[in-house]
């Protein structure tokens, strides 16, 4: 359980310069992740979790306003230059995104996108850089790699496409990968392949993975620890099985029965009423209180903190509040 | 956070501002979209022009003045009395610039819709119905941009006999392709569009499907097509008086009265200077407009 | 005692691929092909099935909003793919659909109020006071304030005008109503809120659903009833919890060990699938599923499966079961 953290992100705000003045997108975000280790990023559209992987990797456009920290092996990766923050993207932290489609160049070759971050990265002769790319290709599962190396990325489907952009990413073995919503643009089967092969890449390169999703049946699968944000914060964070067991927010907990069960009688889905409030006019207090059944008077008025309620579980609920209390 | 609609300012309800704040808002959207301000301006002034073009003149047009000859019978500098001083037969150069700017305008707009009209109607159609007639229309339209057009619209006019009216007509009839094309493209993406579909089964004719659901969500680009393309029939028309097919003399238009000063570009050239540049700012003009507004009503172009 | 309200048969579509200056036929996308089935009144039949297997085609092609290749429909007694434009149009009242995309499928230049009026007004119901009336009906009965009616689509969320477009398909009082990916674009605590909304209107007006989707676990807790697609094909059909419990199909198989459990405890047996889906313009040969089943038998390439019902309500096709 010890041990430096790999990445530790404290205090994150982030926000955008709008017609109408700042809007919040992270709202101060805490979070660490261990060498190795998977962590479940969760939440809906406009949670902030994906600005908040961005802000990892210095990719935010400049209008975004960060603050708070992001320390990776201890050395804030806010404060480095543009320059010094190269030699970490795509070496140390690489990142795959939801849509291989668009975030593969259609007019390079497979082989020159994956050669990108080993010219960056690593000094190598042509015949090395081959080699290694058809290595790299091999070890996601593309069959005959030879030759799709030499191929663009319109000829190659969608769980390819995926395929050669966690290549890409894996190619300098990085100590972190970012994978921001991987699997949700593909089918099923496809998925369940993808994630296969996530697993396997972790475990053999012992390669921390903030796995960023939607999908709660993902995260089960793949985490040992999940986040779970709302609105630009963090509500609740945990181990997994504590966390799908015995939720603690009441966020979780309505988004774990908005799911319907694969298994068993199919009973009525007891959904979260009302709908998430948009950045521009976010509710005072608790972000979450307008659509919570448990809503109190202080929730509509103090944001709570996030507390530890058990070892390596924390919650941010007046709630949770109370019962640590008593 | 894309959720947060940045809609253009076409948005409904937002009329209770404080002046302040309007004031606020113009600016930004000056700043902003500059082009379309500038552009907008010197159009509107154009307009201003051609429609009071006898109240701010001074003189008669067609009429050469008593005094508009220097004692050796040459045309008068711009002075306090002549702006812009005389042409050759001792006429107010500044009134026939001022009625030129009306046949240019004439011609542009009327040569605009016309194009518009049968563009709209033959892009509707091609792109909403697809199939063979698409085909037969889009190979219409290729041989119609294929053939040169000012030898088209020089033999069209000389046909007819040189006049305003003809110029435009001429003009607005092969000026249709490029508009139809663009019509067609709008239409083709937008009949894919959910709403179309769901139109479509909700038992909606393919007519009322045109006129409800698809011209309403194309006019933004007609538009800013339209601007540029009055600019460019306002060249066409000076290059077609220019010629001697347009406007004919005594009557005033930029492109005739380029032509009759250039014979004395040296001894007078105001004659020439006078009608080139009200030319060029109006072109200029509506095509600022033009790229102003796709800028501002477009989003697909970055902002 | 169960009515059939719409029977599919033998239901085709094939898209020409077109080639060169002269846009020759080279060939076809066989995006449905040879599709059976029928719903009955009241029920929610499923279709599933993973992107490019002719779901969307299947559910447009009933409605005509794409002209099927070949076969019948037949709804209300009326064969669908016979009538003729005009009396199609009429019949379109008592047959909806319900898009993916909330953002799409209503038209940003008009209010909420005209969006659902149209359809009335297209086909001449009701007088325009009794219309509006019943637009502000229908928006309180979908979960919306009847003021939305004086707002434009963009004012809404996305779960709102989803709202919005099941309101309007109501609008004419349908039988039918095709749910073309209702939920999918939705955010998860939204996505509940209209799945129980679709379930109450369900019971409120005796409405029979075809229930498009590639959610699987939605799929399962809305239908009665499951049809599995593959390349344009039926692969199996049955009633939900018998489908889940006991596929019969491989790829149904593989299809469902594939969803990933939101729960950390339970640890499934799951069935990887080889390869890529082969392309729908050059299907593999006899069985379309035979390239990347680990069942598969020489009889598979050699011999498309026959359709089968191998028990009561539960059909397949595949050489397995023959």
């Amino acid at each position: 359980m010890s041990g430096a953290p790999l990445l530790d992100i404290s205090d994150l705000r982030i926000s955008f310069k709008s017609d109408t003045g700042y809007m919040n997108a992270v709202a101060g975000v805490s979070l660490s992740l261990r060498p190795g280790e998977t962590v479940g990023l969760v939440g809906e559209s406009g949670c902030g979790k994906s600005v908040t992987s961005l802000s990892i990797m210095r990719l935010l456009p400049k209008t975004a306003k960060i603050e708070g920290s992001i320390r990776f092996e201890g050395k804030d990766l806010l404060g480095l230059k543009e320059s010094e923050v190269r030699k970490y993207r795509g070496n140390d932290i690489s990142m795959i995104f939801q849509e291989p489609m668009s975030a593969l160049n259609p007019v390079l070759r497979i082989e020159d996108q994956i050669s990108e971050p080993l010219r960056m990265h690593r000094k190598m002769s042509k015949r090395e850089m081959h080699d290694r790319v058809v290595e790299l290709l091999r070890s996601v599962g593309i069959p005959r790699p030879e030759q799709i190396a030499k191929e663009y990325p319109h000829q190659l489907s969608g769980g390819m496409r995926q395929r050669v952009m966690i290549a890409m990413a894996m190619a300098c073995e990085p100590k972190l990968l970012i994978a921001d919503e991987p699997t949700t643009a593909l089918d099923v089967t496809v998925q369940a392949q993808i994630l296969d092969l996530l697993r396997q890449l972790q475990a053999k390169n012992n390669m921390a993975l903030l796995l960023i999703t939607h999908d709660l049946g993902v995260v089960a699968e793949m985490c040992e620890r999940v986040i779970v944000m709302y609105a630009g914060k963090v509500v609740e964070e945990g181990d997994v099985r504590s966390v799908f067991r015995n939720p603690q927010h009441p966020y979780t907990v309505g988004l774990l029965n908005s799911i319907p069960k694969l298994t068993g009688e199919r009973e009525r889905l007891t959904p979260i009423k009302g709908n998430v409030p948009s950045l521009a006019n976010m509710p005072v207090g608790c972000r979450f209180a307008p659509r919570c059944p448990f809503a109190k008077e202080i929730c509509r008025t103090e944001h709570p903190p996030l507390t530890k309620v058990a070892a390596g579980s924390r919650v941010s609920c007046w709630l949770a509040e109370e019962a640590v209390a008593q | 956070m894309n959720n947060v609609a940045l809609e253009p300012s076409l948005s409904p309800g937002a009329g209770s501002v404080t002046q302040t704040k309007r004031k606020f808002e113009l600016l930004k959207f000056v700043k902003r979209y500059p082009s379309v301000v500038i552009g907008g301006l010197i159009v509107l002034v154009m307009v201003i022009i051609a429609l009071f073009a006898p109240v701010i003149a001074h003189y008669d047009p067609l009429k050469p003045m008593p005094d508009g000859l220097t004692q050796l019978g040459a045309p008068r500098p711009p002075s306090h009395e002549y702006i812009l001083g005389t042409d050759t037969q001792g006429r107010d150069v500044f009134s026939r610039v001022l009625f030129g700017a009306r046949v240019s305008l004439e011609v542009g707009f009327f040569a605009g819709l016309i194009s518009l009209f049968i563009g709209a109607l033959l892009g509707v159609i091609s792109g909403y119905f697809g199939g063979w007639v698409d085909m037969v229309i889009m190979r219409i339209t290729d041989m119609v941009l294929a053939f040169p057009f000012l030898l088209f619209v020089v033999a069209l006019v000389a046909a007819l006999s040189p006049s305003v009216h003809n110029v435009f007509i001429a003009i607005g009839v092969f000026g249709w392709a490029q508009m139809a094309r663009i019509i067609r493209s709008q239409v083709l993406s937008v009949k894919e569009l959910e709403y179309v579909q769901a139109a479509k089964s909700l038992g909606a004719s393919a007519w009322n499907i045109i006129f409800v659901e698809v011209l309403p969500n194309v006019v933004t680009p007609v538009i800013i097509y339209l601007a540029l393309a009055i600019g460019q029939n306002i060249m066409l028309e000076a290059a077609l008086s220019f010629l001697g097919f347009g406007v004919q003399p005594p009557n005033p238009s930029w492109g005739n009265m380029i032509q009759e000063g250039m014979g004395y570009y040296q001894l007078a050239p105001w004659l020439i200077y006078a009608p080139g540049i009200s030319l060029l700012v109006a072109t200029i003009g509506f095509n600022l407009l033009g790229d102003g507004l796709r800028d501002w009503l477009d989003p697909k172009v970055g902002k | 005692m169960t009515e059939t309200l719409l029977t599919v048969s033998n239901l085709k579509k094939y898209f020409p691929i077109r080639k060169g200056v002269l846009r020759r036929t080279v060939g076809y996308v066989k995006a449905v092909d040879d599709v059976n089935f029928t719903v009955h009144k009241g029920e929610t039949l499923g279709i599933v099935g993973e992107s490019g297997c002719g779901k969307s085609t299947t559910g447009r092609s009933i409605l005509r909003l794409i002209e099927p290749t070949s076969g019948d429909v037949l709804f209300q007694d009326k064969n669908l793919t016979k009538l003729s434009k005009s009396s199609l149009r009429h019949l379109r009242q008592k047959m909806q659909i319900v898009f993916q995309d909330p953002y799409a499928s209503l038209n940003p230049r008009y209010k909420v109020g005209k969006i659902l009026e149209r359809p009335m007004q297209i086909h001449g119901l009701y007088t325009p006071a009794e219309r509006s009336k019943r637009v502000r009906t229908l928006l309180e009965r979908c979960g919306l304030d009847p003021s939305a009616a004086n707002k434009y689509p963009h004012e809404f969320s996305g779960g709102q005008r989803q709202r919005i477009g099941i309101a309007r398909a109501l609008t004419l009082n349908p039988s039918l109503i095709v749910l073309d990916e209702p939920v999918s674009a939705l955010d998860v605590s939204v996505q509940s809120q209209i799945i129980n909304l679709l379930e109450d209107l369900q019971q409120e007006f005796g409405l029979t659903y075809l229930f498009i989707a590639h959610d699987l676990s939605v799929v399962r807790h809305i239908s009665d009833r499951i049809a599995v697609m593959y390349l344009g094909q039926m692969a199996e059909l049955a009633e939900s919890l018998e489908l889940f419990d006991n596929p019969l199909h491989p790829y149904t198989q593989a299809l469902l060990s594939a969803i990933p459990v939101p729960d950390p405890e339970v640890k499934r047996e799951r069935i990887l699938l080889r390869g890529d889906l082969p392309s729908p313009a050059n299907p593999p040969s006899g069985c379309p599923f035979h390239t990347r089943c680990k069942d598969a038998m020489d009889v598979c390439k050699a011999k498309k499966p026959v359709w089968k019902e191998v028990k009561p309500g539960h059909h397949v096709a595949c050489h397995l079961y023959s």
